[in-house]
């Protein structure tokens, strides 16, 4: 098992389906199409169960299978942007042209500027914060009405705490964060320290 | 002239930005608390430390930023006053037009009282 995502038999064991229905959904539906391992198993993260589970809610409702998955389409980001960001003094350039990258087509001038603001902000604490070896994730999901923005990094997990009384030597942005978000979150674990921003599109 | 717009577009951001961090600072009680620069570089985040009675004195006047000492640009703004921590500029021409049209205040006081 790859660290992280957990294959077809443990997932529909956790489900409570057949192994054989995810296998078919996939192929009708192509809505979860899991990861292969390096024997070309089916491995499936977090958030493709995540699908799985709104999916399975609605047929377990009478809903039919291609609709409920039509249903959990809706809810699915419009556009995905990840990328792996050395920790370097460019690192928030670079979160603010993936940013760029995302919005290439979006209308909305003002809501680009905060989505780079956020972006920058948060890849410029886990510089001067997180590990200065590991790379940082930076994930920007696009929905209809609000962009969730997800950076990782590694070392030892910060807190809020932390971040917030180390801001006047350099660390901040969550004031910003505070100011712009509709939601955010701070998770830690043995990965380093996650934050979660939901940015709303009508932010103003 | 279109670099101008997007100068005071940009100042006018960092405005709308630092006019949600004074309300959340006066949610808190604070009198002093820290503002994003004002100036025309959108990457520039850096930090400018104020009393809540100098920024709203700043904020009485639409074409009005503040910014990091040596932050003005000449082509569209000019240093009206330096003060400890930063300058505070007005903006002309079309970056000063943006600046007015796009005031949050739009002649009201923070509280959303009528200034007149």
């Amino acid at each position: 098992m790859t660290a992280g995502l957990l294959e077809i038999g443990v997932v529909a064991r956790e489900l409570g389906v057949a192994p054989s229905t995810l296998r078919t959904w996939e192929r009708r539906y192509r809505l979860v199409v899991p990861h292969r391992g390096t024997n070309g198993e089916r491995l499936y993260d977090s958030e493709q169960i995540a699908v799985l589970r709104r999916v399975l809610s609605q047929v377990r409702r009478g809903a039919r299978a291609r609709s409920a998955h039509d249903a959990a389409r809706s809810l699915q980001p419009i556009r995905t942007s990840r990328l792996r960001i050395q920790p370097t003094l460019g690192a928030p350039s670079q979160a603010r042209r993936v940013v760029d990258g995302l919005l290439d087509d979006v209308d909305d001038a003002r809501f680009a500027f905060h989505l780079r603001l956020v972006a920058s902000e948060l890849v410029k604490n886990s510089v001067l914060y997180g590990s200065d070896r590991e790379p940082i994730r930076l994930e920007i999901r696009l929905f209809q009405e609000f962009a969730e923005l997800r950076v990782q990094n590694g070392g030892s997990p910060l807190s809020i705490k932390s971040l917030r009384t180390r801001r006047r030597d350099g660390g901040r942005g969550l004031e910003i964060i505070d100011a712009l978000a509709e939601s955010w979150s701070i998770d830690t674990g043995a990965f380093g320290t996650r934050i979660t921003v939901r940015l709303p599109v009508e932010s103003v | 002239m279109i670099q101008d717009v997007r100068k005071g577009t940009n100042e006018a951001w960092f405005r709308d930005l630092n006019e949600r961090l004074e309300q959340r600072a006066a949610g808190n009680g604070h009198t002093r608390f820290e503002i994003v620069c004002e100036c025309a570089v959108e990457e520039c985040t850096e930090r400018i430390e104020i009393t809540a009675a100098a920024y709203e004195q700043v904020r009485a006047e639409p074409k009005d930023f503040i910014v990091v000492p040596g932050h003005a640009d000449p082509a569209c703004e000019q240093i009206v006053s330096s003060e400890e921590g930063y300058d505070v500029v007005e903006k002309f021409g079309d970056a000063g037009a943006v600046a007015e049209i796009q005031d949050p205040r739009d002649g009201k006081s923070s509280s959303g009282e009528s200034s007149g």
